[in-house]
């Protein structure tokens, strides 16, 4: 007896474990503790007739028994809050069950019996792959940190090019919910745009709704709205090509497109190949386009494609990339430091807005930050905050930004103008359109180094407007000295070492020499009278309102002579002056006998010799003068006859500054065999007479 | 252990296998439903005036219904308990268990916090009810039972993951039993337990499987005024009654079928005979009267 009670307490153990612990039985499978916990149906009794477990007609079947596990309900069971929290995933349809797949590549995921997605598609809960240390993938087939598992069916929606990128680092300060699905690294992905579960519907998004999400991470970008880039706004009743009705969109779509777009920028439109990237702009700058009232004209500043030689930071362009319109505007913010509130639409562009990534303020950023030598222009007399230039802007609308003052970017010349015509040199009409009597002190059109002659021949280094002599030939106005670069005093009077002057011009006068390279000899003579602020040249040329035309000779002082080169000559020659030692005690040829010029007297073995009037060289008769017999710039015609500056060497007829040897003059057409010895004592009084 | 022992354990254990398979069908009455715009609320509770307190935490608010029947939200600032799973009445106080927030925090009726009781990191609180003048917390992240005292400071806790007594597979929500008891669904173990606030001599009140009698997703627990548990089921969606010693007394049935609810959770009974249930999937929350226990 005592045994048998034995046994039958091992036997009422037995069932008492099971009772409490509720091991439940298989016939096939060694099933656990845990299997129960989600198969259900393989609790003992389960399909006895008073089971609790409802009937189920599930596309799933394990073992031709309806499975409760894909079913809703049945996550749902646990992920109320109480043992998982996935309420949000319950409620979002974001990812429909049920859709046709014989459409889709699917690659290497389960359909239900009929071929149609189910949970089970993606999810299974025998895959619990690590994905962070220590966590546990939420039962997903696939790996979902680098997307793999959303292009098993959408992988044309992953191709790079026309869809938005993935793989690639969020930005920091993004503003996306907390919980956004990111990959490792913090990396974009399918899911972080498109919650596949979740209350938050974003799966496929065109419409408004879309802002949302792009905000989140491309939040500078939406500075774009009311302004004119806004098509949803400007245009919100018009259709095209970029939507059926523009007003139905959000800011983002009516121009991009996050899958399947075009170019670089997702653009919802195609791209010609005639405009390349340009073609986002010029899909609506142009005469028919939405834009037509700012129609690019296709001239100007370069667009093109050209590639840019050095980083850009300031305008985020790297070095090779090539020169677009985006290069300078940015679609997206209408000015640049977003304080300025569009009021209205087609809004009248500043050198403050019109979409450009920088101001053209008094520092000309915009324009520098690719041409910083230019920047030298704001220290100058050149710059816009001179009171010349802020009284001019009173009275115009016109841009008034360092650079934009005076260059028009997408004008036909590169320059402002209001009246020329295309070949016309617009550079000069712009300079001279604030040097000239009405608009400021510095004026030019007096006696001025002749303009428009062809520079092709002279120099190589020097350019001008359309191969001829301009102003910006031997200026450079945006640098007021090579020599001394800034200045920050108004109306400086220039020299040689500064005046905006191309080409360093003292203390040799290189800017005058790169052209008239046959007067450096002059470098170095008693001739040579540079001093701390003039080179040779300038001390007795003057480029601007000389006093003689002729040579532009800068001005001379009261004294003797006929004609102005005599005048200017006997400035220094005479007592008291620097070339005292060097006075002439005669030196006028009687104005009773003139001679012809070299065109009238024919050829002959003769070195011609200038003839001149009072004040100009005469082709046809003229009058004997210092010039006639002397080239100031020349101590020798013969090159191996140099002298040293300051030597006051004693000069003979083979020097002297005598343009020839006296044998060859044309003095032998009136004094015959006597020339050389009128030539010999030519500025000897007493001499002369004996003759 | 003598025979005679022995001999009367073995019925005691067969009479306990027996009224498993002798439960009845316990009529009840559709009342009313509340349908206050919920999402996904999980958990409820009422205070001795006849409120009644749901915790829809999804929509970052508390909703009131009063003994007269009003409705209102009751609205902390955005976010304070959002997720929030767990709710309790505590001397007239709302309390609710911040599970995302590893915390509890004392609502008061104008939507402000009144008190923040921090538990430790880590910690994902479910539920709370007031005990023997502490507040028992389950925490499904730790499978365990925290004891926070009166001056808020965590006095001890118990349970870890596990499948023997003392031990929890999700801790869910909680209801207070007779003689400072506790009585905790535990979930994935699919079985509920009572046990003292200290974790000591667990009683068996409902056990694991698929017929009557048993459970699968243990949820809502509440006590009757009989000292019974009824005892929600959100896989099966049925709600049946149990005595504290584990004795199946039956399942709530209307016009004679079991009665299924949709992902039934918190349950409260009133002091007029009537159960609150939650329906979490269903967005509502149902009551129904009583007719025979």
């Amino acid at each position: 007896m005592n045994k048998q009670r034995h046994i039958i307490f091992f036997l009422f153990l037995l069932v008492l474990v099971q009772g409490l612990f509720g091991q439940p039985r298989s016939k096939s499978r060694n099933i656990s503790f845990d299997c129960v916990v989600c198969h259900v149906t393989w609790h003992e009794n389960a399909q006895a007739e008073n089971s609790l477990i409802p009937k189920l007609d599930a596309p799933i079947q394990i073992e031709g028994i309806p499975s409760h596990i894909p079913a809703k309900k049945a996550c749902a069971s646990c992920h109320d809050g109480t043992v998982m929290d996935s309420r949000e995933v319950f409620r979002s349809n974001n990812h429909a069950l049920g859709m046709d797949m014989t459409k889709i590549k699917i690659r290497d995921l389960p359909l239900d019996k009929n071929k149609k997605i189910y949970c089970g598609t993606c999810h299974t809960p025998h895959s619990l792959k690590p994905i962070v240390p220590g966590g546990l993938a939420p039962f997903i087939r696939k790996e979902v940190k680098n997307s793999d598992l959303c292009i098993s069916c959408h992988a044309d929606q992953a191709e790079k090019h026309f869809n938005h990128p993935i793989h690639i680092p969020v930005n920091a300060d993004h503003k996306m919910p907390a919980g956004t699905f990111f990959g490792a690294n913090n990396t974009i992905e399918c899911m972080t745009c498109h919650p596949i579960h979740g209350e938050q519907s974003t799966i496929g998004v065109t419409g408004s709704d879309r802002s949302e999400l792009c905000s989140s991470c491309h939040e500078s970008y939406f500075n774009i709205e009311l302004t004119d880039h806004d098509l949803a706004t400007s245009f919100k009743s018009t259709s095209g090509a970029l939507g059926p009705s523009f007003g139905e969109q959000d800011a983002c779509a009516t121009c991009h497109t996050s899958h399947g777009g075009n170019g670089k920028f997702m653009w919802a439109v195609e791209l010609t190949p005639e405009d390349g990237e340009n073609s986002y702009c010029l899909g609506c700058h142009n005469e028919e386009g939405l834009a037509q009232a700012k129609a690019y004209p296709h001239a100007g500043h370069v667009v093109n494609g050209k590639k840019v030689p050095a980083s850009v930071p300031a305008l985020n362009i790297t070095a090779g990339e090539e020169i677009r319109c985006l290069s300078c505007h940015d679609p997206h913010q209408w000015e640049f430091s977003k304080r300025h509130a569009v009021t209205e639409a087609n809004e009248e562009g500043t050198e403050y807005t019109s979409f450009l990534r920088l101001p053209d303020d008094a520092e000309g950023q915009l324009c520098t930050s690719c041409h910083p030598a230019k920047a030298q222009i704001t220290a100058s007399d050149h710059s816009v905050v001179r009171e010349g230039f802020q009284q001019h802007f009173r009275n115009t609308d016109a841009f008034r930004g360092q650079c934009s003052a005076c260059h028009e970017t997408h004008g036909d010349f590169g320059y402002k103008t209001n009246t020329a015509e295309v070949g016309e040199d617009v550079t000069r009409e712009l300079c001279e359109f604030c040097h000239s009597e009405a608009h400021y002190p510095t004026t030019v059109g007096g006696l001025d180094h002749p303009m428009g002659g062809d520079l092709k021949a002279a120099s190589d280094v020097l350019h001008g407007f359309d191969g001829t002599i301009t102003c910006i030939t031997c200026h450079d106005p945006h640098l007021w000295g090579s020599a001394e670069n800034t200045s920050r005093v108004a109306d400086l009077d220039g020299n040689d070492r500064n005046s905006f002057l191309r080409i360093k011009n003292w203390p040799e006068p290189n800017l005058c020499i790169e052209c008239h390279s046959e007067q450096k000899d002059v470098i170095g003579t008693d001739h040579d009278l540079g001093d701390a602020n003039h080179s040779a040249c300038s001390f007795c040329h003057s480029s601007h309102n000389a006093r003689a035309e002729h040579g532009l000779l800068r001005s001379w002082e009261a004294s003797m002579g006929n004609s102005y080169n005599e005048h200017f000559c006997f400035s220094c020659h005479q007592e008291g002056k620097s070339a005292e030692n060097k006075l002439p005690e005669a030196w006028d040829h009687p104005h009773d006998y003139g001679t012809v010029a070299k065109n009238v007297r024919g050829t002959g073995d003769w070195i011609d010799f200038p003839v001149f009037s009072e004040t100009q060289p005469e082709k046809v008769f003229g009058f004997i003068d210092c010039f006639t017999c002397h080239d100031p710039h020349k101590w020798s015609f013969e090159d191996n006859l140099v002298e040293e500056s300051g030597d006051n060497n004693e000069g003979s007829y083979l020097t002297s500054f005598l343009r020839n040897p006296s044998h060859k003059t044309l003095c032998i057409d009136c004094h015959g065999p006597a020339t050389l010895w009128k030539f010999n004592y030519y500025h000897d009084p007493v001499k002369r007479k004996r003759y | 252990m003598t025979s005679a022992i022995r001999s009367r354990l073995f019925l005691i254990q067969l009479l306990f296998l027996v009224q498993i398979s002798f439960g009845q069908n316990i009529t009840v009455q559709f009342e009313r439903s509340v349908e206050a715009g919920f999402y996904y609320p999980t958990d409820i509770c009422g205070n001795e005036r006849g409120d009644v307190f749901v915790l829809d935490g999804m929509n970052d608010r508390v909703v009131e219904i009063n003994a007269a029947g009003q409705v209102r939200s009751i609205r902390p600032n955005r976010g304070t308990i959002y997720k929030a799973v767990g709710i309790a009445c505590i001397d007239n106080k709302i309390w609710i268990a911040d599970t995302p927030r590893s915390r509890i925090l004392e609502l008061g009726k104008n939507g402000r916090i009144n008190q923040v009781i921090p538990l430790e990191a880590w910690t994902e609180p479910v539920d709370l009810v007031g005990i023997n003048n502490q507040i028992a917390v389950s925490d499904r992240a730790n499978h365990r039972i925290i004891l926070v005292d009166s001056n808020g400071k965590i006095s001890k806790t118990w349970g870890n993951r596990g499948n023997g007594l003392g031990e929890f597979i999700n801790p869910g929500l909680l209801a207070a039993g007779p003689e400072n008891r506790l009585i905790i669904p535990d979930i994935l173990n699919r079985r509920v337990l009572s046990y003292s606030p200290s974790g000591r001599f667990p009683q068996m009140i409902a056990k694991p499987g698929a017929q009557r009698g048993q459970i699968i997703r243990p949820k809502g627990v509440a006590m009757n005024t009989k000292q019974q548990v009824w005892i929600s089921d959100s896989f099966t969606g049925v709600l049946q009654l149990f005595s504290l010693s584990g004795k199946y007394l039956g399942i709530a049935a209307v016009d004679g079928k079991e009665l299924r609810l949709k992902a039934p959770m918190g349950i409260w009974l009133d002091k007029n005979n009537r159960i609150w249930v939650v329906e979490s999937s269903n967005d509502r929350v149902s009551v129904y009267r009583l007719r025979d226990e």
